[in-house]
């Protein structure tokens, strides 16, 4: 009894994020869906808790790879807080999309947040477990709220389809997924991936008498995972679904649904591959696994940025840029080193800031021309300087030029590159980049080389308000990194040293 | 009966799942083929929980068991979101084909 | 070990018995009539029209869903219940774990969580076998693919309200002073 409840602060910030979801569907019922901007109000006061509630966690766990485990499968490590934290603070902007969008406060959409809370929960256990089932579960409760948030705008035939595809390549890849951890389970004879590395039937021991089965349970695990960070042979729902769901969503969707997905694949793989101490056929087998991905990074990133050249819709062209991100991203994982998946971490850092921010652009003008097409944003370049200069920035970002976060994580991922001998997919980084200044310097074309148009833009000062303040954000952390760079080089640690 | 019976079941079983996904044309099928390819990892975690139920250290095959009830309540909560969302598909395009709902394209 | 395979023979026995000889029962004591009447599939008199092979009311799903969701919830609460009562009963794997109370009230709150579930489809009326139609979509015309207006849209119509408040007020002001 004593042990259970002494457990219970550790996870304080899941148990608030419950209560929290609890209480914004009951206000919601009271309210009848009339006004459900009080219900945001509630919403991003809770969020303000639960972030509140992590930073007091970070704080807790002191020096650097300090990590616990409660209820026997709850690892509590900074790893997890970092992925927590920018998944509150994604979340909260998201929020604030909805709520400062004056379109969408029309409805009752109370349930809009609560499927945002619901998607947080599941996150938030599932970059903080090393158990699969609690993976599982939280990658489930991610799902099944992101599924119902693409479909939000019922009757809209764009968010049904989408919605469609999502469910339908969703439960395909969470079966995959499912049926590789079941075999994973009949090969080691646990769930647990610290157990996994080390246990009576590890890994290595079971690879060293037959590698096939060990290499087709790891590949089926790593096919959920490339779905839900959509790496290139299993990307095909992205640019659907991102263009179909309703735009507040797709930021959602792009920015903290991706990343946990990639939180959950560098916890699964370092705590099989990478952990210190690990065995010398161990480690042989992360070596390949690492070659896999550096494979799968060359392909992600150049077929999504090839795709996102030839798109007129800018949610299409994001989408397609949110895949060949995946791929920079696996580059560093690639390297099967703390130094590149430092960089991995900070690259993640930049992605959250500089999306969020290209969103909320997408998002502000679509409110006012009705549509997402590039050609519709003509000549407004000048109309709205508050919210096209931050675009600018983050598409400076996106692109990886000085002096934003995006060029210092593709300069950090660049250095990792070379330093561990994929000289190779460094060069192939450099390309990518070079090929995607083209597509995102025709959304800047289109606003500011064109005639001035004759539209008035009404204001929608508040998001504006939130956008330069990413946009802000975005420059900040390029301009000063050590803060960042240290919070990324703590969580990978506590990763790699694993919870004792 | 041998552990290798219940585990060519149980691939078989995702083998027919995933062709199902393939070919059918239908997204009710298409739901269905999911559905059997979540229970052949079922059929795995049972099989393998009773195994490891009878081995020193496997902790009494618990977590496989736990497991499959886990995936049976997944299973559920998947097809009842994926039956509300078929049946707003329905209502826009007035078809459950996947084919004829084509909004969104390059 | 052979005693409860036995008593399950036995159980299944009897049970096949006792359809068996109702059946017997019935077929010797009830009146041999061989109307046409009789072969229908509602005796009572009422006359089936079509086939079964139909589209169902859309209201057998929503019921039908929301059962599901529930029933299947009843494989956690089967391993909590003997877990709980063998905590109690200090036997079996439960004893000893000092699991009792806090197994209580997680299973209380997991409860809790579904009735809130099960409060949220009564309160969006999707209980109610005659739906209530109050929350019809907006739909502006002309534009298909968005059921959302533009920002433009939502300033004329605020426009317009204002301007329909302030004659509205200056009507009830002119109908003070006349009076």
């Amino acid at each position: 009894m004593s042990n259970y409840l002494q457990s219970l602060p550790s996870i304080a910030p899941e148990i608030a994020m419950t209560v929290l979801l609890c209480a914004v569907l009951v206000v919601d019922l009271l309210l009848k869906g009339r006004d459900s901007r009080k219900v945001g109000y509630l919403t991003l006061g809770g969020l303000g808790v639960v972030a509140w509630l992590l930073l007091g966690q970070w704080g807790e766990l002191g020096s650097a790879g300090a990590a616990k485990r409660v209820f026997g499968m709850i690892d509590i490590d900074r790893f997890s807080t970092f992925f927590k934290l920018f998944t509150v603070g994604s979340l909260a902007a998201v929020v604030l999309f909805v709520l400062l969008d004056r379109r969408e406060r029309r409805h009752g959409i109370g349930e809009y947040y609560l499927l945002l809370l619901g998607a947080g929960l599941g996150i938030f256990f599932m970059v903080s477990t090393s158990n699969l089932l609690l993976l599982m579960l939280g990658l489930e409760l991610l799902s099944l709220a992101s599924y119902s948030l693409a479909g939000f705008h019922k009757g809209d035939k764009r968010s049904a389809e989408a919605a469609m595809k999502y469910v339908v390549f969703g439960g395909l890849s969470a079966g995959v997924m499912l049926y590789g951890i079941s075999l994973l389970y009949g090969i080691t004879g646990t769930i647990d991936l610290t157990e996994m590395a080390s246990g009576p039937h590890s890994l290595a021991a079971q690879f060293s008498s037959g590698p096939v089965p060990v290499a087709v349970a790891i590949v089926l695990v790593l096919a959920g995972f490339a779905y839900k960070v959509s790496v290139v042979p299993f990307h095909f729902w992205t640019p659907d679904v991102y263009e179909g769901a309703p735009t507040p969503v797709t930021s959602f969707l792009a920015v903290a649904s991706k990343a946990a997905g990639f939180a959950a694949l560098l916890r699964f793989v370092g705590k099989l591959f990478l952990v210190d101490g690990a065995d010398g056929a161990v480690q042989q087998y992360g070596a390949r696994i690492g070659a896999l991905l550096a494979i799968l990074s060359a392909l992600t990133m150049t077929l999504g940025n090839l795709a996102a050249l030839r798109q007129s819709s800018m949610k299409r062209m994001l989408a397609y840029s949110s895949i060949a991100h995946a791929g920079y991203v696996l580059m560093g994982m690639a390297t099967m080193e703390s130094s590149g998946w430092n960089a991995a971490m900070f690259y993640l850092a930049a992605y959250y800031l500089m999306n969020l921010g290209a969103f909320g652009f997408v998002l502000y003008f679509e409110s006012v021309t009705g549509s997402d097409d590039i050609a519709s944003l003509k000549g407004l370049g000048a109309k709205a300087l508050w919210v096209t200069v931050p675009m600018v920035v983050f598409l400076v970002s996106l692109t990886g030029l000085p002096p934003t976060v995006g060029f210092t994580g593709k300069y950090m991922l660049f250095v990792a590159g070379v330093d561990n001998g994929l000289l190779w997919l460094s060069l192939v980084m450099a390309l990518n980049s070079v090929v995607s200044l083209f597509y995102y310097f025709r959304i800047v074309k289109a606003l500011f080389l064109a005639e001035p148009a004759e539209r008035s833009m009404p204001g929608q000062s508040a998001l504006a308000g939130s956008i330069f303040v990413l946009a802000v954000l975005t420059v900040l952390f390029g301009l000063y990194i050590a803060p960042l760079q240290a919070w990324c080089d703590a969580s990978v640690e506590s990763l790699r040293l694993g919870a004792g | 009966m041998s552990l290798g019976a219940y585990v060519a079941v149980s691939a078989a079983l995702f083998a027919i799942g995933i062709v199902t996904i393939v070919t059918r044309r239908n997204i009710l099928y298409v739901l269905m083929g999911i559905e059997m390819v979540l229970n052949a990892a079922n059929i795995n975690f049972v099989a393998f929980g009773r195994h490891y139920g009878g081995l020193p250290g496997g902790g009494g095959g618990l977590e496989g068991k736990m497991f499959a009830i886990f995936t049976i309540i997944l299973a559920a909560a998947e097809a009842a979101v994926a039956l509300a969302i078929v049946l707003n598909v329905f209502q826009a395009f007035n078809s459950v084909k996947p084919s004829e709902a084509d909004q969104l394209r390059e | 070990m052979y005693f409860d395979y036995f008593t399950v023979l036995v159980f299944a026995s009897v049970g096949l018995a006792f359809v068996f000889a109702n059946l017997l029962i019935a077929s010797v004591l009830r009146p041999q009539r061989t109307q046409d009447e009789g072969l229908e599939t509602y005796e009572c008199g009422e006359v089936t029209i079509g086939e079964a092979w139909i589209q169902f009311d859309i209201r057998y799903y929503t019921v039908a869903l929301v059962y599901v969701v529930f029933a299947v919830e009843i494989a956690f609460l089967f391993p909590w219940a003997i877990v709980l009562k063998e905590a109690y009963a200090g036997t079996g794997a439960g004893a000893g774990a000092g699991i009792g109370i806090f197994a209580l009230i997680e299973g209380v709150i997991f409860l809790a969580v579904l009735a809130l579930g099960l409060a949220y489809v009564w309160a969006k009326g999707d209980l109610d076998w005659v739906l209530t139609y109050s929350a019809q979509p907006y739909q502006p015309a002309g534009r298909e693919s968005s059921n959302l207006p533009l920002v433009q849209e939502l300033e004329k119509e605020q426009e317009r309200l204002a301007e329909e408040r302030k004659k509205a007020a200056a009507a009830a002001a002119s109908s003070e002073a006349a009076a």
